[in-house]
């Protein structure tokens, strides 16, 4: 016969706490490489660029990181550092660019959410509270500076394995390609926009994007993708229309009956039981009523003295 | 007729003495002068809820059900005594359960008549409750609950006046020294009862079509509470025993209920007669047989999940059994449940005094396991808890809270105390007939 070594209990409760550790979340764990951290933002920054990021700041991260100097974060474990502190400070714009790109800990990444233009404004704001900063622009030529007389094109090559976006600056003639640009590339969603990836433009001004192939579309497998140039203060942004979804009919989910639904489109089966339920309660109660009239019927017509 | 005669002399020995309650003492309006003032205090807090909003109240976006729901669980529990004394126990023919018949079935309309005002107290704006029934889904359990809720009253109180009515025509002989008005309307109640066979005929046809009746729905009232919670897919509430496992717990509130009141009416309406030692020692066996079954579902509730530790299970679970709400949890289970129950086994404590204790006891563990049942579960949402204050975390119930929590259970005490004293609490006809049956060995 087999014995149990623990009692039940405690082999419950043991399993309890275990249980309880796994979950205590896995979360990102990794880290900027050093070619990210020597990353530097393609503009100055300026007084607009300050103003922008306060708004960005305000909008995404005080919840977190709390208002500047005050010390008032968020109670996370580990802290979400206050932006004026010497440990938020001493970090170089870079590896910032990459955190609020890939997320730390328990801080979401905002790939999604800001542009990296924007990601560069809020640290412009960021460092107005660092006396000692000085900074270090972009090697100029490095990357490009955008202007709005430039164009960008979406395409795909011939057999669709690859996305091409081109840039070219339409004020020259003839239009020049505009190479060493970020060009990012993001899929449209019924809710915001989904990033796919970020290329460099090459000297021919092309970044070349493998295409996805496991991105749901609509009934003929059309997505709409959205390439997207950022430069200080300006995006220039293209949408295009190509076939590289997959196809997928979206059904209208109060299309039939469903439990979720209205009265009118509820499934029958529901109708019907409580329909029947009520409906037989109040049946019964009327056939009791009935009695009790009768009683009262008898004895109106008999007025004999009680028996009682 | 020899039997007209047996009966009015078994009334005569009865009636005065049952019919001696039915008067407004000093005592009783200095009762209720005192749950007036108290009710007084608990509406003004109610004021304040409404002036302000559900803010005043610990409930936040996560834990959004709190005292009060926990509350209306409870209340419709309490209710479901009724139907166990007069349907469950009477149908089966048990006689020394008819003087607790009345006593439970007050019991029962009074707790399903405020339970609608329970969660009421819940709606940040009650003027829209009139929405569940203009545009209320046959799909939504919140409709199925109000149906039944207001079903289960109606037939509470319709039983109770229908057992009424032979007592009712019995007011003009037994009560010609109380107000005219009294009278008047124990008269008009009556239907002109004269207890022919035929009217005693179409009587019980009639009580025994509501106490079939009264079952389904009963059981039907607690389970759709359940439901309000079962149809999640919440680790805690996503339980298929969800609706026994309500009722069996109802069974037990409800019983603590009635035992308090059998002291109650034992000790101030001097009903040592009627509520004889084995009337509590029968009473007191049924609650030995309504926690067991409870105990038993009890079991399968925690120790199956606790047996897995499913991923979001294992999380309320521990907060169950070691955690935030461990000591409440033991002290209700042990301490509310196990215990009171293993003392009722022992014949020196199913008399009125320690009955009246447990009945306290499994009373208070009641209420506090349907908040363990409610509150918990929300602590420990599926996504995230993320950039909300502390507060919105943890639940705390707020000072007022805890009254407008009171106010209901004053209702309650109130509806029971005018009920116990506009009737006689004993059923005198249905007694004195029982008594001729037995004397003619029926
Ligand atoms: C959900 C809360 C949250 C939000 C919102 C948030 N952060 Fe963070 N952030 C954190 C936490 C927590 C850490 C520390 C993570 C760690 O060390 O594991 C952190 C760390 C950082 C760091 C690295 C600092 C260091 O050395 O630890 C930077 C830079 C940063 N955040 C910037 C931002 C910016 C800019 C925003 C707004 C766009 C933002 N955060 C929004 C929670 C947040």
């Amino acid at each position: 016969m087999i014995t149990p070594i623990l009692p039940k209990p405690i082999v419950t409760f043991c399993c309890t706490l275990l249980l309880a550790a796994n979950i205590a979340v896995a979360q990102n764990s990794k880290e900027p490489s050093e070619a990210d951290k020597l990353r530097y933002a393609p503009f100055k920054f300026t007084e607009a660029s300050v103003n922008n990021g306060k708004q960005i700041y305000q909008q995404n991260c005080q919840s977190c990181h709390g208002e500047p100097g005050k010390g008032n974060h968020a109670k996370l474990d580990p802290i979400p550092y206050d932006p004026v502190s010497s440990e938020f400070q001493s970090n170089a714009d870079g590896e910032m660019f990459w955190y609020v790109s890939n997320g730390k800990g328990q801080m979401p990444n905002f790939s999604s959410v800001i542009t990296e233009t924007q990601r560069w404004e809020v640290i412009s704001y960021i460092r107005t509270f660092n006396d000692k900063y000085v900074q270090i622009v972009a090697e100029q030529g490095k990357d490009a500076v955008l202007t709005s007389s430039i164009k960008l094109e979406v395409e795909m090559n011939q057999d669709s394995s690859k996305i091409i976006v081109t840039l070219t600056d339409t004020l020259t003639s003839p239009p020049q390609p505009v190479s060493n640009a970020r060009v990012s590339l993001w899929v449209e969603r019924q809710f915001g926009k989904l990033p796919i990836a970020e290329q460099q433009t090459n000297n021919n001004g092309i970044a070349l994007f493998d295409t996805p192939t496991d991105i749901p579309g609509n009934e003929t497998g059309m997505l709409t993708l959205i390439a997207q140039a950022n430069s200080q203060n300006l995006d220039i942004v293209q949408k295009a229309q190509l076939g590289i979804g997959t196809p997928t009919s979206p059904k209208n989910l109060l299309a039939d009956r469903a439990i979720w639904a209205v009265n009118a489109k509820a499934p029958i089966w529901v109708i019907t039981l409580y329909l029947t339920g009520v409906l037989s309660v109040l049946l019964t109660i009327a056939y009791v009523m009935l009695q009790l009239k009768k009683i009262r019927d008898l004895n109106c017509s008999n007025k004999s003295k009680p028996i009682l | 007729m020899a039997l007209d005669n047996s009966m009015n002399k078994a009334l005569d020995s009865i009636g005065p003495k049952l019919f001696e309650s039915v008067n407004l003492n000093k005592k009783f309006h200095a009762w209720m002068a005192f749950l007036t003032i108290m009710l007084l205090i608990c509406l003004y807090a109610y004021y304040t809820q409404l002036r302000d909003g559900l803010g005043v109240a610990g409930i936040r976006d996560y834990v959004s059900w709190g005292m009060y729901i926990s509350s209306f669980v409870f209340f419709v529990a309490s209710s479901l005594v009724g139907m166990l004394i007069s349907a469950v126990v009477g149908l089966s023919g048990q006689k020394w359960v008819i003087p607790l018949t009345r006593i439970a079935e007050i019991i029962a309309v009074a707790f399903a008549a405020v339970a609608g005002l329970v969660i009421v107290s819940d709606m940040g704006r009650p003027d829209r409750l009139p929405y569940v029934f203009m545009y209320g889904r046959f799909s939504s359990p919140i409709l199925w609950d109000v149906t039944v809720v207001t079903t289960y009253m109606l037939i509470s109180l319709l039983l109770l006046y229908v057992t009424l009515i032979p007592d009712l025509a019995l007011g003009e002989k037994y009560l010609s020294w109380r107000p005219k008005l009294l009278i008047k309307a124990y008269n008009l109640l009556s239907l002109g009862w004269r207890g022919t066979e035929e009217e005693q005929k179409i009587l019980n046809r009639a009580i025994k079509t509501l106490l079939i009746l009264i079952v389904p729905v009963a059981l039907a009232i607690h389970t759709v509470t359940s439901w309000l919670f079962a149809v999640n897919p919440r680790a805690g509430w996503d339980s298929t025993i969800f609706g026994p496992y309500f009722v069996s717990g109802a069974f037990v509130a409800g019983l603590s209920c009635l035992f308090i009141a059998m002291y109650f009416f034992l000790k101030n309406y001097k009903m040592e007669e009627y509520l004889t030692p084995n009337v509590f020692d029968k009473i007191a066996k049924l609650m030995v047989l309504v926690s067991l079954v409870y105990i038993y579902f009890n079991l399968n509730e925690f120790l199956v999940p606790g047996y897995k530790l499913k991923k979001f299970e294992a999380v309320h679970l521990k907060q169950l059994f070691v955690g935030h709400h461990a000591a409440m949890f033991w002290l209700v289970q042990i301490g509310g449940l196990i215990i009171p129950t293993m003392l009722l086994l022992l014949k020196s404590i199913r008399k009125p005094f320690p009955m009246l204790l447990i009945g306290v006891v499994m009373l208070l563990g009641s209420w506090f396991k349907r908040y363990l049942i409610v509150v918990p579960v929300q602590e420990h949402p599926y996504l995230p808890i993320q950039h909300v204050p502390e507060m919105f975390k943890f639940y705390t119930p707020t000072l007022i809270e805890v009254l407008i929590t009171i106010g209901p259970l004053i209702m309650v005490l109130m509806i029971i105390s005018v009920l116990a004293k506009l009737v006689p609490i004993i059923p005198v006809w249905e007694t004195a007939h029982t008594s001729i049956d037995t004397e003619n060995g029926k």
